[in-house]
């Protein structure tokens, strides 16, 4: 355990002024083309800085209850050779393209490279066909054990793919309380999404 | 790594405008909590230490005979506390059972969402700027070991400028350079082991501060629980009356 | 042992030129095992050293990333105690799911095996010759002559301080090691550890061969990912803690040949222990995303058991997943392979599909996904899979 504030102050070297947070929702809510209906309200992240931690490259991120804890992470409207993701500070994985031809176990795959860069571990424990955003899609649900502290959580995602490009949103929450009490707001959420076509 | 932590100072770090303490103008106290009745039950978790060492070049390393030392000053300010304020303080012995640890771990990372969200500059609108967060159903592990009430968590991490460290500030204070000193950041939850509910919590980030030795332990300790357990001598007869905003 | 000798090149004159190999392996045979240690007092520097590892064990007993499996502790604990003799009471292990090569004795008989390093031995023997050249490092008190060998406080603190910098942050547990990085044995601890581990492996049976066969493999595996490896440290992160050398292989192979022939190797024993962990263990080396050091890793288990349908179905996995190249057609090729093979997982099939459709091959591909969803009706993925096929028609 240690302090590393000269290696934080660099890795947060894009944060301008302190982090702001703001509410989406409750109503509607677009996100990148998308479109989301909210029951209730979320928090916004609006720094990009905390996005290399949580959910690496990551359109947007929410929480409801605080980065440490619950995360919605887009990666939304990734088209075709682009890359999913971002590597993280002095990392030197390849972070995975979008290709068209990707099946949903392979987006999926793309996913976890994305994500467990940290050396946090992740299970797929299910993956099938789903609507979302009013087309053919995926849902996937998944379990993550979190390197730096070893805590556990559940995860559910839901992609599909659109005029030639990808969205996936993904959702994680400690495994204790957290994501049995949050999933069902989530997935109302991922349920209202809408996009052209 | 306490990837918690690193994340708060991270943010602490970019925040931070001038050398001066974070201002505490947050409440303390979830909604609907007054105070510790007397006679409470509360179990003192084994607080979650760590102390280092910033040698000349800048480098903190971790310090375990410092560490030890604190945690042994720590436990005996928790004792000494019990006989003064009338609480019945609950030792909890140190658990590395599968329930315990994972109370414990997601307890670290509940702490650092309120000391990001709630005491940080990152605050959560949907909060309302309230301390509205839970440890959920997983504290029953402690109440059924325990019997108790409540639940004290305390982590510490805590850093002290070497011999050359201080040469190096002091030099440095010639050129105008300041060369920050060590960092003293403590953050203390109340949970209720009824609901899980975090009801009492306050974060302590200072320049100043030692562990090592027993009589400035303690001070740490008393600043920390501040606002929670009153300080010398026997509750005053007319407590004042509390305004809206000690909520 | 014909073959071991025909690879290794034992008698060979060139081991002959290095002259502190010969000294090496002609080294004392009175070395006694020393008796077992006493904890030092609180106060002394080497105090101080046990302190800071009995906080890293009590990190490591708390840490979800440690295998609790009583069977594989048991094993790997067997071992140890067999090599340690006396010493066996004051030694406790740890395995840790992690997939770098890395096992390591701290000063205070905490001993930590990486899956990463298990699953890279193919015999128990290679195991022991590990587990032995760290006993070595334990019971001549390398760690605190280390420390003590350090110049300026400061100067350890900064040199430290550099090291954990650059470890990217994998976790407290890896902080450790590369705490033994920063206290890093210098070369004449490694060879006196090297020596003892030889030693203690013959004692209790072992084929001493092994011990420098774990460094020759290791080596390919390392030039082999060469040039996929972008990292800012000279050699792969995999050994960052063991760094494999040329003449250390060399010097092992004089040392055990010098012990003579014999001993046992235990491949199977060492097999079955590992068989429950094993397909996670690969699951984890895949996700390092460093395939040519995979594949080789592969290939060298293949040798050890060809008829192997999983490790073959790995090495498909290993060419899929990086997918440049003409990887997706050796993919194909290498699935093709397991099918004949004993104990292929139903998921070669879907590997097989997903490969195939990529190539655009998408008639085979739905032949593949219909056997993966014969061999496992009940799927969780059932529904999607069956989706693929839908959709080539």
């Amino acid at each position: 355990m240690k302090f590393r504030i000269l290696f934080a102050a660099l890795a947060l070297a894009v944060l301008a002024g302190c982090t702001t947070v703001v509410k989406v929702g409750p109503g509607q809510v677009t996100v990148k083309d998308m479109t989301l209906t909210l029951e209730g309200p979320w928090n916004k992240f609006e720094s990009s800085a905390l996005v290399l931690f949580q959910a690496p490259g990551a359109t947007e991120i929410w929480t409801r209850e605080g980065f440490t804890l619950d995360v919605l992470a887009f990666y939304f409207g990734i088209g075709d050779g682009e890359t999913i993701g971002q590597a993280l500070p002095r990392r030197t994985t390849k972070m995975p393209v979008f290709r068209l031809k990707m099946a949903p176990h392979e987006i999926v795959e793309a996913f976890e490279t994305v994500v467990t860069q940290d050396g946090s571990i992740l299970k797929v424990v299910k993956i099938e066909p789903a609507r979302f955003a009013g087309g053919d899609g995926f849902r996937f649900e998944y379990e993550l054990k979190r390197k730096g502290d070893s805590l556990l959580f559940n995860g559910i995602g839901f992609a599909t793919v659109a005029n030639k490009k990808l969205y996936l949103m993904a959702y994680s929450a400690p495994r204790t309380h957290y994501f049995p009490t949050l999933v069902p707001g989530l997935e109302a959420a991922a349920r209202s999404a809408t996009l052209k076509r | 790594m306490d990837r918690v932590f690193r994340f708060l100072l991270a943010a602490l770090a970019a925040c931070a405008v001038s050398g001066t303490a974070i201002a505490q103008s947050k409440v303390n106290r979830a909604p609907g909590f007054a105070k510790l009745a007397p006679g409470a039950k509360v179990a003192i978790m084994p607080a979650d230490i760590e102390l280092f060492e910033i040698s000349g070049g800048g480098v903190s390393e971790p310090r375990a005979d410092w560490t030890a030392a604190a945690q042994e000053h720590v436990r005996a300010t928790y004792r000494a506390r019990k006989e003064k304020l009338g609480l019945q303080v609950i030792d909890l012995e140190d658990d590395a059972s599968e329930p315990v640890l994972e109370l414990n771990r997601l307890q670290r990372a509940v702490g650092g969402a309120i000391s990001f969200h709630h005491f940080g500059m990152a605050a959560l609108p949907t909060k309302e700027e309230k301390l509205n967060w839970t440890l959920g159903p997983g504290v029953a592990v402690v109440r059924d070991k325990t019997g108790a009430d409540y639940a004290l968590f305390t982590y510490i991490r805590d850093s002290y400028a070497s011999a050359d460290r201080k040469a190096a500030m002091v030099i440095g204070a010639l050129f105008g350079i300041g060369t920050p000193g060590g960092v003293q950041y403590g953050f203390i939850s109340l949970v209720d082991l009824r609901t899980g509910q975090i009801v009492w919590a306050n974060q302590v980030i200072r320049p100043t501060g030692d562990l090592r030795t027993s009589g400035p332990a303690q001070e740490t300790i008393d600043v920390m629980l501040t606002g929670l357990v009153e300080q010398a001598g026997p509750p005053s007869a007319a407590p004042r009356p509390r305004s809206i905003r000690d909520w | 042992m014909l073959r071991r000798c025909f690879v290794l090149g034992c008698g060979s004159a060139a081991f002959g030129a290095l002259p502190w190999a010969r000294a090496l392996a002609q080294a004392p045979a009175d070395w006694k095992m020393p008796p077992r240690l006493q904890r030092p007092a609180a106060d002394t520097d080497e105090g101080g050293l046990w302190a800071m590892m009995d906080r890293e064990e009590q990190r490591t007993r708390r840490s979800g990333f440690l295998i609790r499996d009583k069977a594989l502790q048991d094993y790997v604990n067997g071992i140890a105690c067999k090599l340690a003799g006396d010493h066996c009471a004051d030694i406790r292990v740890y395995i840790v799911q992690t997939p770098y090569f890395n096992a390591f004795m701290a000063p205070n008989g905490m001993m930590q095996v990486w899956s990463g390093l298990l699953v890279r031995m193919t015999s128990e023997a290679q195991l022991a010759a590990i587990l032995g050249h760290e006993i070595g490092h334990y019971v001549q008190r390398h760690s605190i002559e280390r420390l003590r060998d350090v110049k300026s406080k400061s100067a350890f603190g900064q040199f430290l301080g550099i090291l954990l910098a650059r470890a990217g942050g994998v976790g407290a547990i890896a902080q450790l090691a590369l705490l033994a990085g920063a206290l890093a044995y210098n070369r004449d601890q490694e060879r006196e550890a090297d020596r003892i581990g030889v030693e203690l492996m013959a004692k209790a049976g072992y084929a001493p061969l092994e011990a420098s066969r774990v460094w020759t493999k290791l080596l390919e595996e390392l030039k082999a990912g060469a040039k996929e490896r972008e990292e800012y440290w000279d050699q792969s992160v995999l050994f960052k803690t063991h760094p494999p050398g040329e003449e250390r292989e060399k010097t092992l192979a004089q040392i055990a040949a010098a012990k003579g022939p014999g001993g046992r190797t235990g491949e199977q024993e060492y097999r079955e222990a590992l068989a429950q962990h094993r397909n996670e263990f690969l699951v984890d080396e895949l996700k390092r995303r460093t395939f040519g050091e995979t594949r080789v890793l592969l290939e060298r288990m293949l040798a050890a058991f060809p008829d192997d349908g999983e490790l073959q179905y790995f090495l498909g996995e290993a060419y899929r997943l990086r997918a440049q190249d003409k990887d997706l057609e050796h993919a194909v090729a290498a699935y093709r392979k397991s099918e004949a093979m004993k104990g292929t997982p139903a998921e070669m099939y879907r590997s097989m599909g997903l490969a195939q459709r990529q190539l655009g091959d998408d008639a085979q591909a739905g032949t593949a996904f219909a056997r993966y969803l014969e061999l496992k009706p009940t799927a969780p993925d059932g529904a999607l899979i069956r989706s693929y096929i839908k959709r080539n028609d």
